[in-house]
């Protein structure tokens, strides 16, 4: 059995530095807005957190030297990501999930610190009580931008290995005619991600008043995800495996036959899960209990698929297999 | 839930999609509640017309097994219960009689197979 290893790739050093460079450019950030608007600013750094709570607080207010300083803290995550893209490096599609994730949190952190200057330049004393709203949404939309742009700067990833060996003998089969077609289909849901996207979704209405309407808006995003990514649907035809979110406009991801080796089932997934999993382990759609079909690819992470009749969808997908690869009879992928 | 056709039996398409949902609903794979795959799917995944699935489901819909709802699709009504539980019961008095005729489980078995082979 072929044990892909892929840790050399082309291109792996660029995107090793597309992950960390946003980080680490926004951590520079802050100390070039204090030296081009140095003239323009008010004496202490009336950003954020108590010092904007009320004059009362103004003498909380860090200097902008140490405001600046403050924010270093991105190049530690630039490193942990730098730890993250090694850790994950027999998965180019992980790593540039990682590329990604880069991106967005360094739009964030530079567009936050950019919107926290402008929003006191040229205000003389203490600013004006409270901030504009705008603080809070511009930094969440430029990193959804940002996080688009770095998936683009990535490219795609390289394509998994291709198989055209029969399953292995004594994995459960159906046995199709050859001129058969079958359809497998079965929606799925999670009761813990239903349960944790409404819990998020209730917090933002307290979260609006109490924090900061930027929390609210992570909250919103998180639990709406959570709540729209709760039910899936997977399906096996002659072509291969998708897995659908009906809820999330029918966004879909497919694994071609060429791409499996056998499948089987397994008593629970990997490790424990809910809704959408992508992770070292494994990826597919987990829902925190029973029984699992897993898809061994060439790749050497399995696909994994909740169900609750796994050993139909496993005698399918074997099926499929070995009828295109012992007679030859096309799946169509 | 498992739909299988094949092009080559004398049975119509759209019959061997009906046959499937309903022994899915027979051997308790398929559930009062459960929707079947939207017809479009289901059309493009079997290669066939997207009139042979409506019409499959539409049987199933006569039969009061399924329940077709615009927007949601076609759903498994409670009647599917019913349905495992007649085939239940036909399964145990079928069984209880050989038992009476003093026929061994393989005997039995034997005249299953052969019924199946020659119905």
């Amino acid at each position: 059995m072929a044990d892909f290893r892929d840790e050399v790739g082309r291109g792996r050093l660029r995107w090793l530095l597309l992950a960390v460079a946003p980080l680490t450019v926004a951590a520079g950030v802050p100390w070039l807005l204090v030296l081009v608007c140095g003239d323009r600013l008010p004496e202490r750094a009336y950003v954020y957190g108590w010092s904007r709570v009320g004059p009362q607080y103004a003498h909380l207010a860090p200097t902008w030297s140490s405001w600046s300083a403050g924010w270093s803290y991105c190049l530690l995550y630039a490193v942990l990501l730098g730890v993250v893209f090694r850790r994950v490096r027999r998965w180019p599609r992980l790593q540039r999930m990682v590329v990604a994730g880069g991106w967005t949190a360094g739009t964030v952190a530079a567009t936050q610190a950019v919107c926290g200057v402008l929003a006191v330049v040229d205000v003389p004393g203490y600013p004006p009580h409270p901030m504009a709203r705008w603080y809070d949404v511009v930094p969440a939309a430029v990193g959804l931008v940002g996080g688009v742009a770095g998936l683009l700067l990535a490219g795609s990833a390289p394509a998994s290995p291709e198989t055209a060996d029969a399953p292995p003998a004594g994995l459960p089969a159906r046995r199709l005619g050859r001129t058969e077609r079958a359809l497998f289909s079965e929606v799925v849901w999670s009761t813990k991600a239903r349960v944790v996207g409404v819990l998020f979704l209730l917090c933002v209405p307290v979260a609006m008043v109490v924090v900061q309407s930027f929390t609210a808006v992570v909250l919103l995003v998180v639990g709406l995800f959570a709540v729209l990514q709760s039910t899936a649907r997977i399906q096996i035809d002659g072509t291969g495996v998708s897995l659908t979110l009906p809820l999330l406009g029918r966004a879909r991801r497919r694994v071609p036959y060429r791409h499996v080796r056998y499948a089987e089932t397994a008593e629970r997934a990997p490790t424990a899960g809910w809704g959408l999993a992508e992770n070292k382990r494994y990826w597919g759609y987990a829902a925190g209990r029973g029984p699992v079909m897993v898809l061994r690819l060439t790749d050497d992470r399995p696909f994994v698929a909740a169900l609750r009749d796994p050993e139909a969808a496993v005698a399918l997908v074997n099926g499929h297999l070995a009828r295109a690869r012992t007679s030859g009879t096309t799946t169509g992928d | 839930m498992l739909i299988s056709v094949d092009p080559s039996s004398p049975v119509g398409l759209a019959d061997q999609v009906a046959r499937s949902v309903r022994a899915g609903i027979a051997d308790g794979s398929v559930r009062p509640g459960d929707r079947l795959p939207p017809a479009r799917e289901a059309a493009a995944a079997l290669s066939v017309g997207l009139h042979t699935i409506l019409r499959g489901y539409q049987q199933l819909r006569d039969e009061g097994l399924v329940e077709l709802r615009r927007g949601r699709g076609a759903v498994v009504t409670d009647a599917g219960n019913s349905l495992r539980a007649r085939t239940d019961q036909l399964a145990r008095d079928f069984t209880s009689a050989c038992r009476h005729l003093g026929l061994t489980a393989d005997q039995t078995l034997a005249l299953v197979r052969d019924a199946l082979q020659h119905p």
